[in-house]
Parts: structure tokens; C-alpha cells; sequence
């Protein structure tokens, strides 16, 4: 079974990219063993998909709970990865508190001194300002949260088009944002788990693929290596 | 005043030479390096150049130089002061002091030099015993007063050495016929004593000082009620019972007091009622207007965190630059924790790399290019430590 581990910052990747690997992955194939941590110390969140003895694909998600950086964590415990039989990591940085600008020093930055060792390939991926940007930029799930957040609705109160706008170059604060649309509707968006899943659970991943992904390089970056590491 | 940089050595010419190169040292620093990599005794180093300048200790071997810089008004003056002392003996083989580039004070071995007069600029000669500082015993308010900021700047400074006891031992004993209130207290001299801090202070500013500790205790995630003195039983001082300090946790009916306080919750809470009454009382002395950077006394601590679980010393850092910056105080701490150096900015680190009997510091001043391609490599600040990459250019 090929084994492979993700590695997130925050809470919000942490649902998202789950949701995200049981989609494209689709049903059956993959067991996703989700992990954060604290002081250090891994910590079982849950495990979803197809039992581990039937599934195709063995992920590990791990929350590093903002507690450090993501490439650090991976580094310190590179051995312990190939020891479990990893063969592929991904780590997915936040480019915040950093500006735009420094968007490509900063990837390059992220992808030195990764490659020493022919048993783990370990690449990282660069989330451009938050996670929200890409979900701001995917149109059809308005309309689940509140059936009055239509798309000319969204443009009128955020000035900001889902269909156009690339989110990850042109909002600087996609989480606030995300909270105006929704407080106009008597919603709010303030990264509780509860809200954060409303927002996962409601995502059309079909038009993340596709359309998001056609906007957004650092979506089309990550699942590019998703894909890379044999979930698809 | 703020001291910006300092250097030293000692026993030069001999088998135990031991030098650090010149470091600079802003409003916030944090002092990490290897074990024995010599840290505390940089501190150490600082607190002693402090305690002679103040004349609270006798003169000790070894060769400093140490820069300062003092806001007049919008301009900013640059003060240094330098001294030499033989190596294994108190004698002075030579001392100096400059503002702004010029000399105001030269000492020879002798005991002779000079001193600038105040009011004509003159040189004014005099010969001072070989093994005291011409900066303490010609001190003078109105012929001299040039040595004053680098006395208040030495006599103010308090260094605690957190993995020490931090005064877990002493008490408070009211004296007789002492003031109900003193109008200034000098807390460089009452580093080990929180609970002679705690009354004094509390005496003086009442709750608003009880109030500060403890939104910092709920702050490092000890929630206390209130904080008193009570007597220790079954002890007396020359007739006077000593008086302890403790606090009510949350869950709790019965204080806790100091001799019975975890020794990372004790110091933790000695810090908070330390820094808190260096704060208030500094405050107290400059009404109706905000304290600029060097009023208050500097504060320098040794080894900070140790005793206390991760969260908790991530949390008391926090809280101490809040402080530190609000308040414009220098702080200056050292440690090796990877949760703290994760903590803390770059731009505030001093790293320390021995080579022999060489220290060299290394910092966002110069190292500054190695500092910020760092923060692209997208790694723990840790990582810096850990991984030399401070000494990539030297490697």
C-alpha cells in the first residue's frame, strides 16, 4: 500500500484538504488517519475512508497546529516517516504574514535542502495569503450556505467576483472577506470548526478542480502534487 | 539609557583568556546559544560593568567597553564608557568616558586623569585611589553630572537569574518605625525577594499592582483570586514575624504560598511581581508622561523559562515583551529553549558561538542578509540555532 503524508498549518487546511483527498481520491481507495499535534506529540484526530486493510492509498494528515513551521516539522521527523513506510510528503505553507511579492523567493526558499534521501520525495506547497482565497473563488457554494448569496449578490457586497477575481493576488484578508459575504446574511465566517466545515461541506470540488484551479497557480500547484502523490 | 553594545575580555595574555567580540543589543533581545557558550556569563558581564559604575561592588578584573545611547529631547546621544582592570587584582590600569565622540573622563593607571567641568569645560585633574573607578568617587551632581545616567542607568539594572530560586527563601518583615510608604524603591537590589517587592509596592499602589499580577498569572494560565502576605508561622527575626507571599488559585479555598509553590509557578509569579513594580514605581516617578525608552530600569534574565512547561514559557516571554515594549523598558533575556527561540523574531536574537576563548555574537545587525534568507527557508527559527546556518558565511 503506498503510503503517503500531508502536512497543514492550521485547522481550516486540516478539514479542508481531508475533504479534499476523500474527493479526489474517491470513494473506497484511500485511508485517511488524520493526526494534530501539541507540545510536540502527535495526537489521533480521527480515521475516515475505507479501512485500512482494503484501501489503496494510506494518508496521513497532519495538523501542525501553528506551532512552528510546517517544513521544520517534516524535517524532524524525516526518519521517522521513512521508517512507517512514507514514500511521498507534502507540506503545505501559509505565504502569510508575507507579502505577495515575496511569493516566488519564498517557494523557492521552501523547496531547498528537501531532497537528501531516495526514500521519501518530500516537496512543499506554497498556500497563497489563506485557504479561504480558494474557497472565494469557488462560485457554487454561496448559494448552500444562504440561498440569498448569489453571485450578483456576493459582487454587490464584496465587491469582489468570484468568477473573475483571482482571490489569492487581489484580497488581501480572504478570511475576512469570506466573514463580510456571510455576515450580510446574518452568517459570520470566524474559522470556528463548525463554520469552517459549513464552508467545506458545502464546496463544489468539481468547480475546485476546474475553475478554481484554472485561477489560482498555488491551488493548481498543491493538487498538482496531490496528484503527483498517486491521489487521484 | 539603553546600552546598544558591549564588549569584553578577560586574562588576556593568559591560558584563560576568554573574549566576546562587540555585540549589540537592541530593546528587545534574546541571548541563545550552546551550553557554554557563555551566555550567562555575557549577563553576568553586564551585571558587573552595572554594579561597579553604581559603586555597589569593588572593582573586578577584566577589560570592558560598553555604549550607550540616551534620547534628549528628539536628539539622541551616544555615551561610552570604558574600563580595564588587571587581570587577578581590583587595580585599574585604565578608564574612560565619551559623549558624543568627546572625552569627558581619562584615568591612567596611576590613578590620575581628568574629568570635564561642567560649567567651564575644563579639564579638571585628579588622582583617585588605583583601585576605584574615577566614574563613582568623582561623581558630582553640579561640578560633574555627566556620570549620572551611566550611575542610574548601573544602579537601576536588575538581573534575575530565573533558574535560581528567585528569592523562593525570603521573606518580608515590617520593621519598626518604618515608612507606611516609601516614595521610590530600588529594585536591582531586591532581585531575590518578591515578597519585600510585593509589600513595598503593594503599599504603595494598592490593587492596581494586585490587579497586574494577576491578569499575568491568568495571562501564564495560573488563575488566582487574589495575592497576600500572610505571617510564617513558628519563624521570628529579632522579634519581628516574617511575612510570605502566596496567592488564591481558582480552585482553591486555602492560599498557596511562595515555600510551597511549584518552583516554576514561583517564578513565574516572582517575575510578574518584579517586573510589574519595576513598572509601576518607574511610572510613579515620571507623572504625565509616558515612559521613554531607558527611564525604566533595565531588565535582564538568565536562562528564562526554565522550570516551567512549554505553553507557559512561550506565555511568560510573550507577556514580558508586551511589557518590555509598552512600557519601553530593555529587556534582555538568554535561553535554549526551542519554543521560546521559535517564539521570538529573528531581529531580536544575540546568538552566541564560542571557539576557544573567542565568543562571537551574531545578529540581525551583522549578519543581516544570512538573517533574512533565512526567513525564506520557510524553517523553525529554531532551525537557525540548531542548524548553524548563522555561520554559513564563516563556514
Amino acid at each position: 500500500m503506498k503510503k503517503v503524508a500531508v502536512f497543514v498549518e492550521g485547522w481550516t487546511e486540516f478539514f479542508f484538504v481531508a475533504r479534499l483527498i476523500e474527493e479526489m481520491a474517491g470513494f473506497g481507495r484511500v485511508h485517511l488517519r488524520m493526526e494534530h499535534q501539541h507540545g510536540g506529540t502527535p495526537h489521533l484526530y480521527r480515521k475516515v475512508g475505507a479501512p485500512e486493510e482494503a484501501a489503496e492509498i494510506e494518508v496521513l494528515l497532519m495538523n501542525c497546529c501553528g506551532d512552528g513551521k510546517v517544513k521544520s516539522y517534516i524535517l524532524e521527523r524525516r526518519q521517522l516517516l521513512i521508517n512507517r513506510g512514507y514514500s511521498f510528503v507534502i507540506g503545505l505553507q501559509d505565504l502569510f504574514p508575507k507579502p505577495l511579492g515575496d511569493w516566488e523567493k519564498f517557494e523557492a526558499g521552501l523547496n531547498q535542502d528537501l531532497d537528501d534521501d531516495p526514500r521519501v520525495k518530500i516537496v512543499m506547497a506554497l498556500q497563497v495569503m489563506e485557504a479561504e482565497a480558494w474557497f472565494l473563488n469557488e462560485s457554487k457554494h454561496y448559494e448552500k450556505i444562504h440561498p440569498r448569496l448569489t453571485i450578483p449578490y456576493v459582487k454587490a457586497v464584496a465587491e469582489f467576483d468570484p468568477l473573475s477575481d483571482p482571490a489569492e493576488t487581489k484580497v488581501p484578508h480572504p478570511a475576512k472577506l469570506l466573514d463580510r459575504i456571510y455576515k450580510s446574511v446574518d452568517l459570520g465566517y470566524a474559522k470556528r470548526e463548525s463554520e469552517v466545515r459549513r464552508t467545506v461541506d458545502a464546496l463544489d470540488y468539481e468547480e475546485l478542480f476546474v475553475t478554481v484551479r484554472a485561477m489560482s497557480k498555488s491551488l493548481s500547484g498543491f493538487l498538482s502534487q496531490l496528484e503527483t502523490a498517486g491521489i487521484c | 539609557m539603553q546600552l546598544t553594545n558591549i564588549s569584553y575580555q578577560e586574562n588576556k595574555g593568559l591560558p584563560s583568556h576568554w573574549r566576546v567580540e562587540r555585540l549589540t543589543l537592541g530593546g528587545i533581545s534574546l541571548v541563545v546559544g550552546k551550553n557554554s557558550s557563555g551566555k550567562t556569563r555575557l549577563l553576568n558581564v553586564i551585571d558587573n560593568i552595572a554594579k561597579m559604575v553604581s559603586g555597589r561592588i569593588f572593582a573586578t578584573s577584566g577589560e570592558w567597553k560598553a555604549n550607550f545611547e540616551r534620547r534628549k529631547g528628539q536628539a539622541l546621544e551616544h555615551q561610552e564608557y570604558s574600563l580595564n582592570v588587571a587581570a587577578g587584582t581590583r587595580l585599574v590600569v585604565e578608564e574612560s568616558f565619551e559623549i558624543n565622540h568627546q572625552r569627558i573622563m581619562h584615568r591612567q593607571e596611576s590613578g590620575a586623569g581628568f574629568v570635564l567641568k561642567k560649567s567651564s569645560k575644563s579639564r579638571v585633574q585628579y588622582k583617585v585611589p588605583q583601585d576605584q573607578l574615577m566614574a563613582v568617587v568623582r561623581r558630582d551632581e553640579i561640578q560633574h553630572p555627566y556620570f549620572d545616567h551611566l550611575h542610574r542607568w548601573g544602579a537601576g539594572l536588575c538581573y534575575y537569574r530565573f533558574g535560581s530560586e528567585l528569592g523562593k527563601n525570603s521573606f518580608t518583615a515590617l520593621a519598626p518605625n518604618e515608612p507606611t510608604q516609601d516614595s521610590n524603591l530600588l529594585l536591582a537590589g531586591l532581585v531575590d525577594n518578591a515578597a519585600h517587592v510585593y509589600r513595598k509596592t503593594f503599599d504603595r499602589f494598592k490593587d492596581v499592582y494586585k490587579s497586574l499580577i494577576l491578569d499575568d498569572l491568568q495571562t501564564l494560565g495560573f488563575p488566582c483570586s487574589d495575592v497576600v502576605l500572610a505571617f510564617t508561622p513558628g519563624l521570628i527575626f529579632n522579634g519581628i514575624p516574617p511575612m510570605q507571599l502566596g496567592v488564591m488559585e481558582k480552585d482553591r479555598t486555602w492560599p498557596t504560598y511562595q515555600g510551597e509553590m511549584s518552583q516554576g509557578m514561583y517564578r513565574a509569579f516572582a517575575i510578574c511581581v518584579q517586573m510589574n513594580a519595576n513598572i509601576l514605581w518607574e511610572k510613579s516617578l515620571r507623572v504625565g508622561r509616558e515612559l521613554a525608552l531607558g527611564d525604566a530600569p533595565m531588565v535582564v534574565i538568565d536562562d528564562i523559562g526554565e522550570g516551567l512547561d512549554y505553553t507557559r514559557s512561550k506565555a511568560l516571554v510573550r507577556c514580558l515583551i508586551e511589557k518590555a515594549t509598552e512600557n519601553n523598558i530593555q529587556l534582555v533575556m538568554s535561553s535554549n529553549d526551542r519554543f521560546i527561540m521559535n517564539d521570538v523574531p529573528l531581529e531580536n536574537w544575540v546568538i552566541l558561538h564560542r571557539e576557544g576563548s573567542e565568543v562571537r555574537a551574531f545578529d540581525y545587525q551583522n549578519s543581516k542578509e544570512l538573517f533574512e534568507e533565512f526567513q525564506y527557508l520557510g524553517l523553525n527559527n529554531f532551525d537557525f540555532f540548531s542548524g548553524e546556518l548563522f555561520l554559513r558565511n564563516s563556514k
